[in-house]
């Protein structure tokens, strides 16, 4: 359990930050949101000032080393792309100068930052899966059709040539070795774009269901089969690139 | 033909195939699973051996991510290079013209 909370710390500060989300009203002036059209007290303002402008983005500089790595990490977790990762900093960056609003803390404006950036990585997806290659059409039909049984009575059985060999080192500790892990990334690099990213947020990252359909823009039934591909795809290439070799 | 072959044909041909089990078993672990499904599936792993392993085999994938989340990650920054921050200020600076 401890290292489960000590990883989720190192690992995934990012997706839990809800904060740039508006407050609610009763957070703001103490009152349920039902009482607000009747102020209690007469230093209760229904309509709280405008924020001091105290932090009118003077110094943009400052947001590269204050935000920078945050915002770099969220990136990171989204497109697994160190360079996408940093082009999508540098829009936020350009994007926040552009619409220059003003802060009452810093809290505040990491949360606007993050939430320019989360707008950026989605576009991303929206972008990639339009020019969306032929491989990644190709893996998506293929459900590994050639390691089933095609025709006959036992149509869509394990080909037992071709289906799971048993990984006898399995049972042992070797499945985390360095080949292991050399193969895993290997194979999951291989694995189209979105399809890895789908794979990592949920396994990894343990994202939830619908934050990781709103980063890929795509609809819960896809993820269930982007998912099922990935698994499929990576125990396959596992089994090759690992499994046969160390036997 | 046995009473035993008969029951495992007649089990044969309620439960699913090694293709949608393999689907199945993956919706089970993202807890997408139908309980109807679920049946269909556990009817099917009692028969095959095949998808038990295949079952086996991605469970124990997501394991090994869970149990080392930093070897499953091992090579992704976490951090802007310097470069990139000195690049990122450069623009900041001067940022460019609206198009």
């Amino acid at each position: 359990m401890e290292e489960k909370d000590a990883r989720r710390d190192g690992m995934r500060p990012l997706s839990v930050d809800k904060t740039w989300l508006p407050a609610c009203a009763h957070q703001r002036d103490g009152a349920p949101l039902a009482m607000k059209s009747e102020p209690t007290s007469p230093d209760v303002d229904p309509a709280p000032p405008a924020a001091p402008r105290q932090g009118k983005l003077s110094d943009p500089e400052r947001w590269v080393d204050e935000h920078g790595d945050y915002l770099f990490k969220y990136a990171m977790t989204r497109v697994r792309d160190p360079a996408r990762a940093e082009d999508l900093v540098q829009e936020t960056f350009l994007a926040a100068l552009k619409g220059g609003k003003s802060f009452e803390g810093r809290a505040a404006e990491k949360s606007w930052l993050i939430g320019i950036l989360k707008n950026k990585v989605v576009d991303a997806y929206r972008k990639t899966s339009r020019e969306s290659s032929f491989t990644d059409l190709e893996f998506y039909q293929d459900e590994e059709r050639d390691r089933f049984v095609q025709e006959g009575l036992f149509k869509g059985s394990w080909d037992h040539d071709l289906g799971p060999q048993e990984w006898s080192a399995e049972a042992g500790g070797t499945l985390d070795s360095q080949e292991f892990w050399k193969a895993f990334h290997d194979c999951s690099s291989k694995l189209p774009k979105a399809i890895s990213t789908a794979f990592l947020l949920r396994e990894l990252d343990e994202m939830e269901t619908p934050e990781i359909c709103g980063v890929l823009g795509i609809s819960e039934n896809n993820l269930w089969v982007m998912l099922h591909r990935a698994r499929m795809a990576l125990r396959r290439c596992l089994e090759a690139n690992w499994f046969t070799k160390t036997r | 033909m046995s009473l035993w072959g008969r029951c495992r044909r007649w089990l044969a041909e309620v439960s699913p195939s090694c293709q949608q089990a393999a689907r199945a078993q993956s919706a089970r672990l993202d807890g997408s699973l139908s309980r109807s499904a679920s049946l269909g599936l556990w009817i099917h792993l009692v028969l095959c051996r095949w998808c038990r392993r295949y079952g086996r085999q991605i469970r124990s994938i997501r394991e090994q991510m869970k149990k080392h989340p930093e070897k499953a990650h091992a090579g992704v920054p976490d951090a802007l290079r310097s470069e990139a921050k000195e690049r990122l200020k450069e623009i900041l600076r001067k940022p460019p013209a609206e198009d």
